[in-house]
């Protein structure tokens, strides 16, 4: 019976949200079944589309991952943006400027650079002071997102890494660094077998860690009592840091994955906000690496989605962003509500107990 | 009031599955039960919260049928929950007054504080209208609650648990409340589970086991071994039984320790003690003089300022709270949800809480997922974990059976040491049976336990020799066979009159 | 864990439930994009008929800026709005991209369904756009702000802006010498604010610094980059620091951001000078005239190209000479002489006997 509720519960609200959704575009004009029906084709309508709706939602699902680990471990990564793009920054980096590796290796060592880049970002500077210090992990990794977003549009801005040539955009990495896209019927969508199977090996990686090993239990431990993980005999300082790092490592490797298989270049813009769009993924996933793939489709296929709607049924993208925005709020609501209640209602407990002894 | 077979069943599990019962005027009635009892589901029925499945509520004479607490508390039965409804920013007048406010449209202060006054003189419940309930204490809110009934003109109070939150001299208040409220003729229903408190207050005593009214039993003419046998449905061992110790060597012997709390202010004040194999030491003290940090620095909790622990010879100072549970210190922690378990946890994973990263829990940093649900089974076994399913989240499990699960954790990992630390807090009979037979054993295994409690009842009946802890220090050390519950409460209080009995 | 995985999983299944629920219609309208262009179910023809029988399908892709940034996304708009209604038979539909990602669909979407014309704002686009032209030869591309070339089926429109600014820099230059407007100062001091240090945004101040300082040798030219093209409290307070320091005249080329120094010029009660486009009508009496880019000419004239089948691939340059570049008319009170030198130098640019340089004097 439970298990029908929530199937149930979230069907009703997608179809709320397309009732209302529905009404309103009516009302502006708008046929609404050619609008939601361009949404739905644009998402899932041909291969090429299905191809792009997978493409998109590959990074929000490796980010998502990334996000999920923090969460569980009872940590708010708000800057995975920030450690997405120097992840890819540094994955850019080694993917232009070695040119006599094999390609296989060179691509290795861009994914992990990208990694590596990406975990230290959030675990240098937020892990250490969050715990040794005591600095809140929501203000660090968002100061640091920031700083690390302009550093890199410094460097293809004038930066050493701007391209030879008047454009603030750097070199192209190096062909045989670029993922093999799908085939060639498909390539218009950009998807990459490597891209998807690196994803597919992140979730299985990320459920493992954390169900199966016991650095995963540690993190669950500390993110679900800290006052517990400490009398089990957990370093709770360390497994902060930790955390900071595999969450940011998660981040990093989407940049990097985005930048070998999509984008081959860091391009002036930095509006992508996977980092931002990959916390509502995570939250909708209850942090569950295997919901992960699900949420990050479902936000994959709504921007897909969204981009034919304005493309076919000519509504402005703002109104795309409303109707798109409205299926994820209800959505979201069934969700999410009863989780930010759950937690704030541990965490006031927990403070009044720490305070009660 | 009169209960006829009442019952309600949920889908699954029948909560109240016949409850008979008398409420005569002007007695107070007492229904003892354990924790899961029906106790609860009782009340929401008469209160209207829950529909009776079958069975009949009779009031003043009547056949009642409450849809909602609004026909309760207009029909004159008035209810003081275990939490209280209040709205602490109002003051005492308001709070008691909401929804029946006098005054048409703009609410008159005045008669309202006026009324208020007047009741708590009527009904002798001492207490500033003007005050504001955030500024209270725990038992003056209390008392918000019950003029909150009279002045929706209670014709009958159900006290719900009501003590479960107040200090000894609150209590001692609220029954005097009691005796002058029989004395008004108020008939008072007391939901209890506490064996003392309903042989003190009441006229007659129903017992509830398994949704069951078991018996109704004048009070005069029990005695807590008979309402005990009652609630638990066998015979219980109140005190307990125990051969005489055989102490050893000392295990642990403390020197001149230290400890800060988490605000740098010094809790522990340079304690000497020592605790042997064999015997179990009862550490006992009023709350708040230091005997948990004590207990928290011994596990590695908290580290010592100054001094040093010595443990089975070495010296565990500096050691981390890892490296203590390795050398055979077992916990059990005073705040069983916040320290001992991870309430979002299953059983499995919080049995090998202490020791998930040894084999055979874990290889190679992979949790062996099998091998930790066997071991949680056969604990769940042998401690008699209900209900017996290692899949479920210890938040799931009552107060009682959490413990369990703790103790079964800590005492089969084979520790030389056991701090046990408010091992029986908010528990009932059954379960504190079990748990006190458990130190006993282990005691009686060789293994050195100390129990810290604020129970002098459980450290007088279980200590081989009891230490008295006052303002961060030892102030005595009395062997247990003598100690007299009014010696022990003098040195609580920080009275060395008695000192020359220390060390023996 | 497994009942929230479903749970998530339903409301995608919601979605899709909806394709074949209501999604008949949908179908139906993505076949006829995909075939034929016989009808035009995507974009609002302007309905008066097409004059030969076929209608060209026109798609826009903007940067990641968006419709409304006040520059050449809304521009490109502009000129492909009125070529929807100057141009028979012309249906058009637009798509913003959300990332750096998003380019290489969107500009594939529009190809992939039989557009004729694909237009890609912003030199972003340069290597998305390379790589769709290759996949689709038949589909023509227009690119803006850039130079792509020796790819027969991609247009490349570049500006010289530079023009543009020399003679809005004139323009500064002379009223600052004179103090021929009412409350100009005598510091003779105009301030710049650029959105980013970019040829696009430089192109413009390069020009502006040489035409001020023909004009006005001993006037000077602060010059500050706000790093945002959106903010628009952040150009408000550029702009008030400039003013701080003397400016009398704003010149921001910074998109929205630029919006927010033009309102602090109009609320300091001096003077500032609109770029892209004619701004006069966000401050009246604040704004001396605006240095303006042809974006959207360039796009209409592409359009009316492909229509007539003379659509050439290469780069073309818009500049004073094809009027592809300008400056918007003076605002009322600014002395006809001024107007007149502005005329004089326009033509010297032309004939080239004056050479702008495109870059930054700092």
């Amino acid at each position: 019976m439970k298990s029908l509720r929530s199937i149930l519960l979230p069907m009703g609200a997608s179809l709320l949200a397309m009732i209302i959704g529905g009404i309103l575009v009516a009302a502006l004009g708008y046929n609404p079944v050619t609008v939601y029906g361009s949404l739905i084709s644009g998402a899932f309508g041909n291969g090429i589309n299905i191809g792009n709706t997978i493409t998109a939602s590959l990074p929000l699902i490796i980010v998502g991952l990334g996000i999920a680990i923090s969460f569980q471990s009872g940590l708010f990564n708000i800057g995975a943006d920030g450690q997405y793009w120097i992840g890819a920054t540094a994955a850019v980096w080694f993917g232009y400027h070695f040119n006599s590796l094999p390609g296989w290796l060179h691509m290795i060592v861009c994914i992990v650079v990208g990694m590596v880049a990406g975990a230290l970002w959030a675990g240098i500077i937020p892990g250490l002071t969050k715990a040794y210090v005591g600095s809140h992990e929501v203000i660090t990794t968002m100061m640091m997102s920031y700083i690390g977003i302009l550093l890199a549009r410094y460097l293809i801005e004038g930066g050493p890494m701007q391209q030879k040539g008047f454009n603030p955009q750097s070199p192209e990495i190096v062909q045989n660094t670029q993922f093999p896209y799908f085939t060639q019927g498909l390539m218009q969508s950009q998807l990459s077998l490597v891209a998807v199977a690196i994803a597919v090996v992140a979730v299985i990686a990320v459920w493992f860690l954390l169900y199966k090993t016991t650095l995963g239990y540690q993190l669950r431990t500390v993110g679900l009592n800290q006052r517990a993980a400490r009398y089990a005999g957990i370093n709770v300082k360390l497994f902060t840091v930790v955390a900071l790092c595999l969450s940011g490592l998660f981040a990093g490797l989407a940049g990097a994955v985005q930048m070998l298989g999509v984008d081959h270049r860091l391009l002036d813009g930095f509006s992508s906000n996977y980092g931002y769009t990959a916390i509502v993924v995570s939250l909708l996933a209850r942090n569950n690496p295997i919901g992960v793939i699900i949420a990050g489709l479902f936000f994959g296929a709504l921007t897909t989605g969204g981009q034919n709607m304005q493309m076919v049924s000519n509504v402005p993208a703002a109104l795309t962003d409303v109707l798109t925005g409205l299926i994820i709020f209800f959505v979201a609501c069934e969700r999410i509500i009863p989780q930010i209640i759950g937690w704030y209602r541990r965490r006031r407990t927990l403070k009044s107990t720490t305070v009660a002894s | 009031m009169e209960i006829v077979d009442l019952k309600k069943w949920f889908p699954g599990v029948k909560a109240n599955d016949g409850v008979n019962l008398t409420l005569r005027a002007g007695e107070v009635h007492a229904i003892l039960g354990e924790n899961g009892a029906g106790k609860s589901t009782l009340m929401k029925m008469i209160y209207g919260l829950l529909e009776p499945t079958s069975g009949e509520i009779r009031f003043m004479g009547k056949a009642v049928h409450f849809r909602s607490p609004r026909e309760a508390i207009h029909a004159g039965i008035g209810m003081v929950h275990q939490h209280f409804m209040l709205i602490p920013a109002l003051t005492v007048a308001e709070n008691v007054v909401l929804g029946d406010e006098p005054g048409r449209i703009k609410f008159n202060r005045k008669e309202a504080e006026r009324r208020v006054r007047d009741l708590s003189e009527k009904y002798r419940l001492a207490i500033d209208p003007t005050a504001k309930v955030a500024d209270l204490s725990v038992g003056l809110q209390q008392r918000v609650e019950i003029l909150k009934a009279f002045y929706r003109k209670a014709k009958l109070i159900i006290l719900d648990e009501p003590t479960a939150l107040l200090t000894p001299q609150e209590t001692r208040e609220l029954f005097a409340i009691i005796h002058g409220l029989k004395a008004d003729g108020v008939p008072v229903l007391f939901i209890s589970h506490k064996l003392d408190e309903v042989l003190e207050i009441s006229d007659r005593v129903t017992v509830m086991r398994a949704g069951k009214t078991v018996e109704t039993v004048e009070t005069a003419g029990a005695t807590p071994q008979s309402l005990a046998n009652l609630m638990v449905g066998r015979e219980v061992v109140l005190r307990v039984e125990k051969n005489a110790a055989h102490p050893g060597e000392p295990i642990l012997k403390i020197h001149d320790l230290h400890v800060r709390d988490s605000g740098r202010i010094e809790r522990v004040k340079g304690v000497n003690l020592e605790l042997r194999r064999g015997e179990i030491l009862g550490l006992a003290g009023i709350d708040g003089n230091g005997q948990f940090e004590l207990a928290d620095a011994i596990a590695g909790l908290i580290k010592a300022e100054q001094g040093h622990i010595i443990f089975d010879g070495h010296d565990i100072t500096r050691l981390t709270p890892a490296e203590r549970t390795e050398r055979g210190i077992a916990y059990v922690p005073q705040d069983r949800q916040a320290d001992g378990l991870v309430l979002s946890f299953d059983l499995v994973e919080n049995t090998i809480l202490r020791d998930f990263r040894k084999r055979p829990f874990a290889k190679n940093g992979v949790i062996d997922r099998a091998a930790a649900a066997s071991y949680t089974e056969r604990l769940i076994r042998e401690f008699d974990v209900r209900p017996p399913d290692a899949s479920r989240k210890a938040s799931e499990l009552s107060g009682g059976n959490q413990q369990k699960v703790i103790l079964a954790r800590e005492v089969s990992r084979d520790p030389l040491m056991l701090i046990a630390a408010q091992p029986t807090r908010g528990l009932d009979v059954g379960a504190i049976e079990g748990i006190h037979r458990q130190l006993v054993r282990l005691r009686d295994e060789g293994k050195g336990v100390l129990l810290v409690s604020l129970e002098l009842e459980e450290i007088l009946s279980l200590s081989d020799r009891i230490a008295v802890i006052h303002d961060g220090r030892i102030v005595a050390i009395v062997p247990g066979a003598h100690a007299t519950r009014e010696q022990i409460g003098l040195l609580m209080a920080g009275s060395h009159g008695h000192s020359e009995v220390s060390m023996s | 864990m497994k009942q929230k995985f479903l749970a998530v999983a339903a409301s995608v299944l919601a979605l899709t439930a909806m394709v074949t629920g209501c999604g008949t219609g949908a179908a139906s309208n993505t076949a006829a994009t995909n075939g034929s262009n016989a009808t035009n179910s995507a974009g609002t023809s302007n309905g008066t008929g097409t004059t030969n029988g076929k209608t060209i399908k026109i798609g826009l892709v903007t940067d990641t800026g968006g419709l409304n940034d006040n520059g050449f996304n809304h521009l490109a708009y502009v000129g492909m709005t009125n070529a929807q209604h100057q141009l028979n038979g012309v249906s058009t539909s637009v798509v913003q991209s959300q990332s750096e990602s998003d380019y290489v669909p969107n500009l594939s979407h529009f190809a992939q369904n039989g557009y004729n014309l694909v237009i890609a704002v912003g030199y972003l686009m340069e290597d998305a756009v390379k790589q769709v032209a290759k996949e689709y030869p038949k589909t023509d591309f227009l690119i803006i702000d850039d130079n792509i070339t020796g790819i027969p089926n991609v247009a490349s429109a570049i500006f010289q802006s530079e023009q543009a600014g020399y003679l809005a820099g004139v323009v500064a230059g002379l009223v600052q010498k004179n103090h021929q407007l009412k409350g100009l100062n005598t510091k003779n001091v105009v301030g710049v604010i650029g959105g980013q240090d970019i040829p696009p945004v430089d192109t413009y101040i390069a020009g502006f610094q040489q035409g001020f300082k023909k004009e006005d040798p001993n006037g000077k030219v602060l010059l500050q980059y706000t790093n945002s093209f959106s903010d628009e409290a952040l150009g408000s307070q550029y702009a008030q620091n400039e003013i701080s320091q003397g400016a009398d005249i704003i010149f921001p080329v910074a998109g929205g951001c630029g919006i927010g120094a033009i309102n602090a010029a109009q609320s300091a009660k001096v003077y500032a000078i609109g770029v892209d486009t004619n701004q006069a009508y966000l401050a009246p009496g604040t704004v001396i005239t605006s240095a303006t880019k042809g974006v959207d000419t360039a796009v209409f004239d592409t359009i009316k190209a492909v229509q007539n089948g003379t659509f050439k691939g290469g780069v073309s340059t818009f500049n004073l000479a094809n009027n592809g570049v300008g400056i918007a008319p003076l605002m009322k009170g600014v002395p006809q002489s001024v107007q007149t030198t502005v005329n004089q130098i326009k033509q010297q640019i032309i004939s080239g006997q004056i050479k702008v340089s495109t870059t930054v004097q700092r």
